[in-house]
């Protein structure tokens, strides 16, 4: 298994948009994400979190250099593969939750599997309720968004995160709009998800969230810069989660 | 489907993003069971627009089934000629006026279609302004005429023929004939009403009427006149004898001709009639044929349609209009929403189906609603008028139909805004 390529790998990935005049948002970058990893990227507003982001959740095509997901180059997909490999591969968290305000808790969550998952509804309900019990929201599972504290709203996106079992966590700013209690209790279930084996990487200008990843990169004017070497072997975190992820990449014989 | 590894290693294969299509429909109808005020306002202008057409689409077989109602069996089979007075005539001062010729009622029966064809008219006294008297005993004295207080009856005078196409309904006796005309004999039929005013109830004593002193005999009393029933009240007797005693019918009251078609047969006999009353003078004669019930239904049919159908197209364009609005609106709004399914996998095609199976949901409900309350008018305005509704099922079952399609039309645009979103500017609200 040692032999396995990394889950993410940027190489000299860029993105320049064209002006005029034109923004080199992201210089090309070197970075390469293990499975299972929890890896925070840290910057000021400006400093291109925003577009390393969307080029992580395949939301946007680099300029320049490779971003290799599972090893293959996702830069010459074409735009369907590139989203089904999006709804398969990734889960977003966002800031803003981006919940559907008429739509309860586990409809939700089910929201994510629409598109990609072709089960029958009571079985994709299932899975939509297990991940609502694994962010600790199985009692409020009819709830819509009104009634709930921004915290479980934060929980229940990161329910519709988990629900494809998706390799890659991307979580925007996932405290930005929580206060600093609720704020902890997110990050603290976002790290028992690490330690349940996903990968997850944080965006955010926050150092007090930065500094519960493992590794923590600086971005700054487009450029990254590595502060903390990984310090935790990834394959001792290996576990549940990411081995019972439906097989939606197989390899081709 | 396949990418290319770093090297030369193709892609594995990616299962492509495919949703169910109920799920997708589910989502559109959720999208407009949330919002329902502005679903139903949205719907507003496809509810008037189809509901115009099929109110008016509906009114308008309605009224034409009446129109055509009006025209019953015994009016369509009727044709009646007025002799125009000759101005050459009047200027020579000749004060009466026949242009029919004297074997009209054959002429005309020869016409193909025709059942009976016979002249008649109101008989006036020899003399100008001298009223004919009616009496059922012979006058005491010639000399005294003038001072007899008689009954004012009218006397008409009529061809067998023509008496047959009247449809009298004889209660006594009979209607005299052809031999009895051709002989000139004085023979009379009666109405129900000149009997009783002249106290003659009974036929088997051989009763007579003596219209200015001359007697005729009184050969049948009829109850009812199914054409010209205006002859009602008054005498008949055959033209051959009413010629022989007061001549031609004068201007003031003009010979006519009724003939009784087959059914169907009107507009052709009508068409033919003038030559063959008189090949020289075919526009001395007034043709009153029935309407032709097509044209006359068409004509009502394209005078309503032309207007109110393009009222109802208007309406429904402004429907388009609003549905396409409310729409785009709804876009913009849920450009978050859009960004977020993007984000879990949908591709552009998927967001542009739900949208516009959210604006042709709307106008398929719209239309529907539009048809309920169409037919609901058109049954309410036939019964306040006493009309019996007339719905074509052809104009009524594809009205709903035509609010999906104005639904779907309306959704184009928007629903091709909505694919063109990109989820990076969505999820940076």
């Amino acid at each position: 298994m040692s032999s396995d390529p990394p889950l993410l790998e940027l190489r000299r990935l860029a993105r320049t948009y064209p002006g005029p005049p034109p923004i080199a948002a992201l210089r090309p970058t070197d970075l390469t994400v293990r499975v299972g990893e929890h890896v925070a990227i840290i910057g000021p507003s400006g400093s291109g979190k925003s577009t390393l982001l969307n080029l992580l959740g395949l939301l946007d095509r680099p300029t320049g250099g490779q971003l290799l997901l599972d090893g293959f180059d996702t830069a010459t997909l074409n735009e369907r593969d590139r989203t089904a490999l999006r709804g398969r591969r990734i889960g977003f968290v966002f800031q803003a939750f981006h919940l559907m305000p008429h739509r309860t808790a586990v409809e939700n969550v089910m929201l994510a599997q629409l598109y990609t998952d072709r089960r029958r509804r009571a079985e994709r309900r299932a899975d939509a309720v297990s991940a609502l019990t694994i962010v600790g929201l199985e009692h409020r599972l009819g709830a819509l968004p009104s009634i709930l504290s921004g915290g479980e709203r934060q929980r229940v996106a990161i329910a519709r995160a988990l629900v494809n079992k998706p390799a890659l966590l991307l979580a925007d700013e996932p405290t930005g709009n929580l206060d600093s209690r609720t704020a902890k209790q997110v990050l603290d279930l976002l790290e028992e998800l690490v330690a349940g084996g996903v990968t997850l990487m944080v965006i955010t200008h926050d150092p007090a969230v930065a500094e519960r990843a493992q590794r923590t990169v600086m971005i700054q004017d487009g450029e990254l810069t590595e502060q903390q070497p990984a310090a935790v072997t990834t394959s001792a975190m290996r576990s549940t989660v990411t081995d019972s992820i439906i097989p939606v990449v197989t390899r081709a014989r | 489907m396949l990418g290319r590894r770093t090297g030369h290693v193709h892609y594995p294969l990616i299962e492509r993003s495919r949703p169910r299509v109920y799920e997708l429909g589910s989502e559109a109808i959720a999208g407009l069971v949330q919002r329902p005020a502005r679903t139903l306002l949205t719907m507003l202008g496809t509810v008037l627009g189809v509901g115009a057409f099929v109110t008016i689409l509906g009114l308008t077989s309605t009224a034409g089934s009446q129109i055509s109602a009006a025209f019953s069996v015994l009016s369509a089979t009727q044709i009646d000629i007025d002799d125009t007075a000759d101005p050459a005539a009047f200027a020579v001062g000749n004060a009466t006026t026949y242009d029919f010729p004297l074997d009209a009622d054959a002429r005309v029966e020869h016409l193909n279609g025709t059942v009976h064809a016979g002249v008649w008219w109101k008989v006036q006294g020899t003399e100008s302004g001298r009223p004919l008297t009616v009496t059922a005993n012979p006058p005491v004295s010639i000399a005294s005429e003038t001072d007899y207080q008689g009954v004012q009856i009218d006397v008409y005078t009529a061809t067998p023929e023509a008496l047959a196409a009247m449809g009298p309904t004889i209660s006594q006796g009979r209607a005299f004939d052809d031999f009895t005309a051709k002989r000139g004999e004085h023979v009379a039929v009666l109405s129900d009403s000149a009997a009783q005013r002249l106290g003659i109830t009974r036929l088997d004593a051989q009763p007579a009427v003596f219209i200015n002193g001359v007697p005729y005999l009184i050969v049948g009393i009829v109850s009812d006149l199914q054409r010209h029933p205006e002859l009602l009240p008054g005498v008949i007797i055959p033209t051959t004898a009413a010629t022989v005693q007061f001549g031609l019918p004068q201007s003031s009251s003009p010979a006519h001709m009724l003939i009784e078609t087959r059914l169907g047969a009107a507009q052709q006999v009508a068409s033919e009639v003038g030559l063959a009353l008189s090949p020289e003078h075919p526009e001395r004669f007034k043709i009153i044929a029935p309407t032709d019930p097509h044209s006359l239904k068409d004509h009502v049919t394209e005078s309503l349609n032309t207007l109110f159908l393009l009222l109802a197209g208007i309406t429904l364009i402004i429907g388009a209009v609003g549905i396409a609005n409310t729409t785009l609106v709804s876009v913009l709004e849920r450009t978050s929403e859009i960004g977020l399914r993007r984000s879990v996998g949908a591709r552009p095609r998927h967001v542009a189906a739900q949208f516009l199976t959210e604006s042709t949901a709307i106008g398929a409900l719209g239309g529907l609603i539009g048809t309920s309350l169409g037919i609901a008018t058109v049954v309410v305005v036939a019964m306040t008028r006493h009309w019996t509704a007339v719905l074509d099922p052809a104009t009524v079952l594809p009205a709903p139909l035509l609010g999906a399609v104005v639904g779907l039309l309306a959704g184009t645009y928007p629903a091709l805004r909505a694919a063109r979103i990109e989820p990076v500017e969505a999820l940076r609200r």
